[in-house]
């Protein structure tokens, strides 16, 4: 085995050395650009975006569907967020910025024909969420001004008028979210009384709500009004994928938009004119990028294609929805489970197979961009089959609740009966099966290796939770009452010793396969002294762990370097223990 | 299609001539430097630089600088195969990379993500390949190795031996073959090789030689090649290779060295379209029939060098010239000659004309706008952009468009003192005096050109500055008497072409000429060196980047690659007689005149002005007590060409020149 070593803050232990060759691999991948959409600006002729083309995120325009991103803020540190006025007649924006990461975040104000940002706030407190008025002469937003600590709501002139002024002074964490035009009342997406948060019209003088989505079984997780109030764009999560719905003030009229590409959409902004539609969305071919659509014609037209480093856009893999049977039923059948499957075109099958299980669990395996698994698929050859077990999110109320507290393992059964799916397919080689997860899925990715072993070839987990026990109890105060909601209460003692005996650091003993673990040293949610006792445990069972420690991570990798340095040691880990010999370089 | 101008500056330019003679003008070598010499001085090192008496920069200099150094420029590497879009450099992030442009003000859509620079790239010409082949070398050593990059799968593939220097890649038409240079067989001599897109090396070696050869351009029926061969700035030769029967045909024998720059083929393969000095004090634009051995003049009539030459697939040549500076685009078609009329006046670059012989495109650089790419409607004459780089969301219309002067200098010509050119960039804001910065360019075979440049704007609108660019004898671009002018022992006539400049400065009420600093890279940081041994009582300060401060050390330590051609210009140092003349012009051997600061900056990796250059300056100068700001940047060569480096450099630089020129 390979000695214990220190490369920078990582600690190495069990790892081999990373040939170049992986690294020149991956690096193809890795530097992707995303564009986020911050305004139609003036009377639409441009687009405001954010992208990153050095080290940071800062503020561009787009004039043209394709258009050259030029770029207009040149700080050191991020632009967190930009505003364009909506008002068609004014060429100026608002956006967010904080010094060195300090997030201490401060609102300036830029007119594109004066040239220099002028800071709002006070440059000390902590300040976001602009939003505009509709006329563009004022804006609200929150600060922690009065006492650092509590966020209240703020209105303010940035062409120098009136002075800033506090309009709500409250305790915790209030934020401004629309001007009104009129007053009348409000557009919300919510779940009151039913299985999906659906759009609704709220009157504010009755109280009364008028449901205008009520019929699709799916969440609407974002929407916005067009600038006269006559139409509604409500964006659905539909089994992960994002889709488009315009519909009239009073619920008639609703049309979906067609021709979206599969992904997960971001902001929607109609143009000043409102006749077009502009959006952010993410595929699992393609970082975010920005889309227009044409509401009369339906004609969508690409404004940005964000790079992903050299790598061939065209070799990109569109995954597949596929559903699987598990072992409880529904309605008389067997219940379904949604999972997304990237499928390599040009590897010899039946291919070896990555399993990725999302956190959360209150979470949802999204067809979004991630460079990662187009690797295993283009590179390796390996198939990624990404479930959303029950307790996951975008399936109802009731199918999130279906993991708490006692039924932990059922999630887990979840992945047993993907497993049996994936000895049915021909094209999948149920002898070659990985499992990988990050943080809860970590967990899912003990639990399926403690379960499972026999079918698995091995597992990749960071920073996973190790004992719910100590999870619960190193969770900070005003989260913990929400996590015992989904774990169980710990405090109650048949809950804890249910809790203890499903804990992977309990029966770390029955894992056989090869293991690839990574912990951030700082994780205040799960200590590395639990990963270093499964470590132990297994390594006293002869079974072949891979350990990788960041003396300066928490929870998760974030530092670029730490990340990229994992994703090699993962690939490395993948091609020796389940895609057999590396395949050659092309000559 | 391909091949055109020559620039005088070290960034490689599309055109196997331009790379080749940038390797070879300013100078070079290799050291183990970095350890200080035993100075006394505090050294601190920030990642890879290495800093010796420079204060801390206020976060004010920073922060009025940071727009400014936040310019970028986009570099032409010629169109797409299929037409359907242009290849271009520029630097997003920390270094100059590939991008891909498919449409006027389209996206600049960024191909390659090195943390080292991309030094050129050409597409295949061939339709229906989208395939690049590009050059790279690491910190600065200038070992460049060329590498294929199928856009289809993402795939990068070495094409050389990893380890020597290689340049001047060439496509063939069919875009099956590329033919460029390597010092691969002995470190010295630029041998050529022919390889196929995607095969390692090593390559079939095409013609073994001794000296600086290099590939141009494929004959239309790809089965031979144009080759040049450099010798120096008044002396090159051109052949035609057959790289598979190795037959090496001399174009236009001569008695008398001719210099030549640009040649292309014609459409036809039957001739060239060639610059050429022979028999005019100019080079001008001829026609070489091949089988006939004759020559046609085509721009005889234009007192001026003419520059780059593009031969479209149908028959248009576009060719430039280069009038004081500043450039003039003609087109010839059915022999008519017509000059383009309507370009922003500046500097053309690059050109190439698109498969179709429809557009031509360009890179144009004014003094007000960054170097950016155009094209040309061969039949209409419209003139299309298609990039805006960004001067750091600064208002380009309140830069500074320089004015050209002349002054007298010390000898005659024709019973009238010698006028010498010279660019002046005159602050916006008050009346003056103001202090001056004078800019040497380097080469010295090379001229300054009204060039953008982020920071003699900077210096003119923030500063308060005005800034001179004199082109002195020994430039380029005013006939060839002119730049032999300073060669061997006239070496300091060019030096006292400065003197004669701050003469030129004390007659002019609104210049200072109690507050004037010099600054200059490579040779021109020898002539800021030179110049403050010489007048250091009428200069407030120095500034020299990579500069020579010993022709005799530098001579002995420059690359052996380029080591003959530099003796060229400079004089042969193992001649007794003449290596005494160069050291007894050497700063080094004069540094105790030096009285006031100098800015000393270097890369660890030069291979032209070896890092030990600057070092043993310092310790002459230290020696005599003279203050002295030193710079070292491990990770570059000749000049920095990462951008956190840049900015720590021109950062220090404003803060040199606010403590010692403006107060």
């Amino acid at each position: 085995m390979t000695e214990p070593r220190q490369q920078g803050s990582l600690s190495l232990d069990g790892i081999p050395e990373i040939p170049d060759r992986v690294g020149e691999r991956t690096r193809r991948y890795q530097n992707t650009r995303y564009a986020t959409l911050y305004g139609w600006l003036g009377a639409g002729e441009e687009l405001l975006i954010g992208t990153r083309f050095g080290e940071t995120n800062q503020l561009h325009l787009v004039s043209q569907p394709g258009g050259a991103r030029r770029q207009l803020t040149f700080f050191d540190g991020p632009v967190w967020l930009g505003r364009a006025n909506p008002n068609p007649s004014h060429r100026d924006l608002l956006f967010i910025k904080d010094e060195g990461g300090s997030e201490a975040y401060q609102v300036y104000y830029l007119d594109l024909d004066e040239g220099q940002p002028v800071l709002m706030t006070d440059g000390v407190s902590r300040n976001s969420d602009i939003v505009w008025s509709n006329r563009g002469d004022r804006f609200a937003h929150y600060s922690t001004v009065r006492n650092g600590r509590d966020l209240d709501v703020w209105v303010a002139d940035p062409h120098g008028g009136a002075a800033p002024r506090c309009v709500l002074e409250a305790e915790g964490y209030w934020f401004p979210v629309a001007w009104s035009p009129d007053g009348q009342g409000l557009f919300v997406a919510s779940d009151q009384g039913t299985e999906y948060r659906t759009l609704r019209y709220l009157d504010l003088s009755t109280g009364e709500q008028r449901h205008l989505t009520g019929d699709i079984p799916w969440d609407v997780t974002d929407l916005e009004v067009s600038p006269c109030g006559d139409l509604i764009a409500a964006v659905v999560d539909e089994d992960g994928a994002s889709r488009l719905y315009l519909v009239g003030p009073d619920g008639t009229d609703r049309r979906r938009i067609e021709g979206l590409p599969m992904g997960v959409m971001g902001r929607v902004l109609f143009h000043p004119g409102g006749r077009l539609l502009a959006f952010g969305i993410e595929t699992p071919r393609a970082p975010r990028d920005i889309y227009v659509v044409d509401l009369d014609t339906g004609e969508m037209a690409r404004w940005t294609d964000s790079e992903v480093g050299g790598a061939s856009r065209a070799a990109m893999v569109e995954p597949e929805l596929v559903h699987y049977p598990t072992f409880d039923e529904v309605d008389g059948a067997a219940r379904q489970i949604s999972c997304y499957w990237y499928r390599p075109s040009a590897t010899p099958e039946p291919t070896p197979v990555v399993v990725q299980i999302h956190g959360g669990p209150e979470s949802q395996f999204l067809p979004s961009f991630d460079w990662f698994h187009q690797f295993l698929v283009n590179e390796l050859g390996v198939s990624v089959l990404a479930p959303n077990v029950r307790g996951s999110t975008g399936y109802g109320k009731a199918f999130a609740a279906l993991d708490n507290g006692l039924r932990r393992e059922d999630s887990v059964r979840d992945i047993g009966a993907l497993l049996d799916w994936v000895g049915q397919q021909p094209s999948l080689d149920a002898g070659r099966v990985a499992v990988m997860g990050a943080s809860y899925g970590g967990y899912m990715a003990l639990a399926s290796m403690i379960h499972y072993g026999d079918r698995l070839r091995c597992g990749l987990c960071c920073v996973g939770i190790g004992n719910f026990v100590t999870f619960l109890e190193n969770t900070k105060g005003y989260r913990q009452d929400l996590r015992r909601t989904e774990y169980g209460d710990e405090r109650e003692p048949e809950m804890r010793a249910f809790l203890e005996r499903i804990s992977p650091t309990a029966r770390a003993a029955a894992i056989t396969r090869p293991m690839l673990m990574s912990q951030g040293l700082n994780d205040p949610r799960v200590p590395a002294s639990e990963a270093e006792q499964m470590v132990a445990t297994m390594r006293e069972h002869g079974v072949e762990v891979w350990y990788m420690v960041a003396a300066d991570e928490g929870h998760g990798f974030l530092k670029k370097a730490n990340a990229d340095f994992l994703a090699d040691v993962q690939v490395l880990f993948l091609e020796e223990h389940l895609a057999g010999e590396p395949r050659r370089e092309a000559p | 299609m391909r091949y055109v101008c020559i620039t005088g500056r070290w960034t490689m330019s599309k055109r196997a001539g331009a790379a080749v003679l940038a390797a070879l003008l300013l100078t070079a070598a290799q050291t183990s430097a970095a350890d200080s010499p035993d100075s006394g001085v505090e050294r601190r090192e920030v990642g890879n630089l290495v800093i010796e008496g420079i204060p801390e920069v206020p976060d004010q200099v920073k922060a009025r600088l940071l727009q400014y150094q936040n310019t970028r420029y986009a570099s032409l590497y010629g169109w797409l195969g299929d037409d359907s879009g242009l290849v271009m450099g520029s630097r997003f992030g920390e270094t100059n990379q590939i991008h891909y442009l498919t449409q006027p003000n389209g996206a600049r859509h960024q191909l390659t993500f090195f943390a080292e620079p991309v030094r050129y790239a050409a597409a295949s010409p061939a339709p229906g390949r989208r395939e690049l082949v590009y050059a790279r070398d690491v910190g600065g050593s200038e070992y460049y190795q060329l590498f294929h990059f199928d856009l289809a799968t993402g795939r990068h593939a070495l094409l050389t031996d990893g380890a020597s220097r290689n340049g001047s890649p060439v496509w063939s038409r069919g875009g099956d073959r590329l033919a460029f240079y390597s010092t691969a067989r002995n470190g010295r001599d630029w041998d050529l090789y022919v390889t196929r897109p995607g095969r390692e090396w090593p390559a079939e070696l095409a013609l073994e030689v001794e000296g600086a050869w290099y590939p141009m351009e494929w004959s239309p029926d790809d089965r031979r090649l144009l080759v040049g061969r450099y010798v120096s700035i008044s002396e090159s030769y051109l052949y035609v290779l057959d790289p598979d029967t190795g037959e090496l045909v001399q174009v236009n024998p001569t008695p008398e060295p001719v210099s030549y720059r640009s040649a292309a083929w014609s459409a036809d393969g039957r001739g060239l379209y060639l610059a050429s000095d022979e028999g005019a004090e100019f080079r001008t634009l001829r026609y070489y029939d091949l089988a006939e051995g004759e020559q046609r003049e085509l721009s005889a009539d234009i007192p001026w060098d003419a520059g780059g030459v593009d031969v479209s697939p149908q028959g248009t040549v576009a060719f430039t010239t280069n009038e004081d500076g500043r450039s003039r685009l003609y087109l010839l078609r059915d022999g008519v000659r017509r000059a383009v009329a309507d370009l922003p006046l500046g500097v053309i670059g690059g050109m190439d004309f698109d498969g179709a012989g429809e557009r031509l495109a360009v890179e144009i650089e004014t003094p007000t706008s960054p170097r950016d790419l155009y094209s040309l409607e061969v039949g209409t004459g419209e003139l299309t952009r298609w990039t805006w780089s960004e001067v750091g969301g600064l208002d380009t219309d309140s830069f500074v468009t320089p004015a050209l002067v002349h002054y007298p200098t010390f000898d005659e010509v024709k019973g009238a003192p010698r006028q010498i050119a010279c660019y002046y960039w005159k602050p916006r804001e008050g009346e003056g005096p103001f202090p001056v910065v004078i800019r040497i360019h380097g080469g010295p075979e090379s001229q300054y050109k009204p060039y953008f440049s982020w920071l003699n704007q900077y210096l003119a609108n923030e500063m308060g500055a005005a800034v001179l660019a004199p082109n002195v004898r020994g430039s380029s671009g005013y006939g060839k008497t002119y730049v032999k002018l300073d060669n061997g022992y006239r070496r300091e006539d060019s030096v006292r072409d400065i003197g004669a400049l701050l003469d030129w400065v004390s007659e002019q009420p609104e210049l200072d000429a109690g507050r004037v600093a010099v600054r200059g890279g490579s040779y021109g940081g020898y002539m800021v060196l030179a110049a403050m041994t010489h007048y250091s009582d009428r200069l407030r300060c120095g500034i020299s980047s990579v500069g020579i401060s010993n022709f005799v050390t530098f001579l002995t330590n420059t690359k052996e690659y380029r080591r003959d051609l530099r003796r060229a210009e400079y004089g042969d140092e193992r001649d007794p007689e003449m290596r005494a003349f160069l050291e007894s012009i050497s700063p080094t051997n004069n540094a105790h005149r030096i009285t006031r600061p100098m800015f000393v900056i270097q890369g660890l990796n030069d291979p032209r002005v070896p890092a030990t250059e600057a070092e043993q300056m310092l310790t002459a100068m230290r020696g005599s007590g003279a203050e002295v700001w030193y710079l070292l940047a491990r990770d570059e060569g000749h000049g920095f060409a990462k951008k956190a480096n840049r900015d720590y450099q021109t950062s220090a630089e404003a803060l040199f020149l606010e403590r010692h020129l403006s107060r």
